[in-house]
């Protein structure tokens, strides 16, 4: 049995997954520090 | 002050540790990267192949550092956990709960290599031994531990609550660990123990390189993670209008 | 209700979803599989019933082996140093199969005494080495690592 689809399936899946989990913190922050500057933004021109 | 104190101090308070993490977090992302491409090209170039497995001792590179980590991600979740309902320190609480998501994905990037290296190896993808079913059992309690955080609405309640399933969950780890001992398995025994290792120094070092590039990984992300969650968390406080 | 008493609810109800699949995952583990495999000595003395599916475990004795001339038919001979156990199986054999390998074999006893296996499993051990150290070290006398524990 060849072994390298097991191998490239697992690092190619490990990838995906370390990916994912360092991804998905910068993503939100980048949006959740958007939606806050734009709410500061809001709040200052109202005063 | 004495200066342990004052860093301990100092780390408990979030407009500190967000600033302090934020100049931290790039140089831990180095270190993984470094160790990475050293651990890759030692375990995909320079090792050899096994006598037995042949080339498929490769998928060892990701898995048992991965394993490693599953089970001590989890261990400083209880920590974590204890300090957090002991001294109520409320960065330690979104530690904890943002250690959670990392070591869920550790897990299932070793259990998934497991089953890629089991099916070449072993002859089959999946058996319920005590092993593979422990390690299944991490998985669901690190679900466990975020559904329970995410059915509360107050953050500072629900990291308690969750800090507590990490505390009882923590009973696996061991089980985890002495399963291969305890019970006939068909995963094999620990090749690193107090006795020295079975592995041959020439795949040996790739693996320990992959294991310290692992923890910088979850260094970064915790932290990255952990200052989300702050922000989240303190977005009407003045620290958090003043970073704007 | 109030959303907040729901939320608890919600929170409690995981609780107990989460802990009793954890738990029956274990028990259900603990009990099939506290041992995994059944040694042939366990056989020899526990006269498992004939047809009763089980996992025999051990090391495949050296020159058992026999393959059938045509088709994938194989006969050997399972053993713990203390017992043996017949083995007939008719399939592909993983690839670490070999003499001396620790292997498990899933199937049920023929009445006759000889176990039909379903499906073999091959059991590695925790020695990892290049092809070349493993031939140096059977060279110089040592057990092969393939031995088992």
């Amino acid at each position: 049995m060849s072994h390298t689809p097991f191998i490239l399936a697992s690092y190619l899946i490990s990838a995906a997954v370390l990916l994912w989990a360092a991804l998905s913190p910068m993503f939100s922050q980048r949006a959740l520090l958007k939606q806050l500057k734009n709410r500061q933004a809001h709040m200052e021109k109202e005063q | 002050m004495n200066r342990f104190i004052l860093f301990f101090h100092n780390t408990g308070s979030p407009p500190w540790f967000y600033r302090f993490s934020g100049k931290l977090i790039p140089w831990l992302w180095l270190g993984f990267a470094v160790l990475t491409v050293i651990g890759l090209y030692m375990g995909l170039f320079l090792a050899p192949p096994d006598y037995q497995q042949g080339e498929s001792v490769r998928i060892m590179y990701l898995h048992v550092p991965a394993a490693w980590l599953s089970m001590m991600i989890f261990g400083l979740m209880a920590i974590m956990g204890f300090i957090a309902l002991v001294w109520r320190i409320r960065v330690m609480e979104v530690l904890m709960i943002s250690s959670a998501p990392i070591g869920a994905a550790f897990t299932v990037i070793a259990l998934i290599t497991g089953s890629l290296w089991g099916r070449p190896t072993w002859g089959t993808y999946w058996v319920w031994d005590a092993r593979l079913t422990s390690e299944l059992v991490l998985l669901f309690l690190y679900f466990g531990v975020i559904a329970l955080y995410n059915a509360y609405d107050e953050p500072r309640k629900a990291a308690r609550a969750a800090s507590l399933m990490a505390i009882v969950g923590v009973v696996n780890l061991p089980i985890i660990h002495y399963s291969v001992l305890w019970w006939n398995t068909l995963h094999q025994g620990s090749s690193i123990g107090t006795s020295g290792s079975g592995i041959h120094p020439s795949m040996l070092w790739p693996l320990l390189i992959m294991a310290i590039a692992s923890k910088f990984f979850y260094g970064a992300n915790l932290l990255s993670r952990a200052r989300l969650q702050l922000l989240k968390q303190d977005h009407r406080k003045r620290w958090v209008r003043e970073l704007l | 209700m109030t959303p907040t008493r729901k939320r608890r609810l919600i929170a409690v109800l995981v609780i107990i979803v989460g802990v009793g699949a954890a738990a029956t995952v274990a028990i259900k583990s603990l009990n099939e599989n506290m041992l995994f495999f059944v040694s042939p000595t366990d056989v020899e003395e526990q006269s498992l019933p004939a047809g009763k599916r089980f996992r025999l475990g051990g090391l495949v004795a050296g020159g058992s082996v026999t393959r059938d001339s045509e088709g994938l038919a194989v006969k050997f001979v399972v053993t713990d140093g203390l017992a043996s156990v017949d083995v007939i199986y008719d399939g592909i054999l993983p690839d670490l199969f070999r003499e001396g390998q620790g292997v498990i074999a899933i199937g049920e006893l023929h009445p006759d005494g000889h176990f039909n296996a379903a499906e073999v499993l091959a059991k590695h051990d925790e020695n990892y080495m290049p092809p070349e150290v493993a031939d140096a070290l059977e060279k110089a006398g040592h057990t092969n690592a393939s031995d088992g524990q």
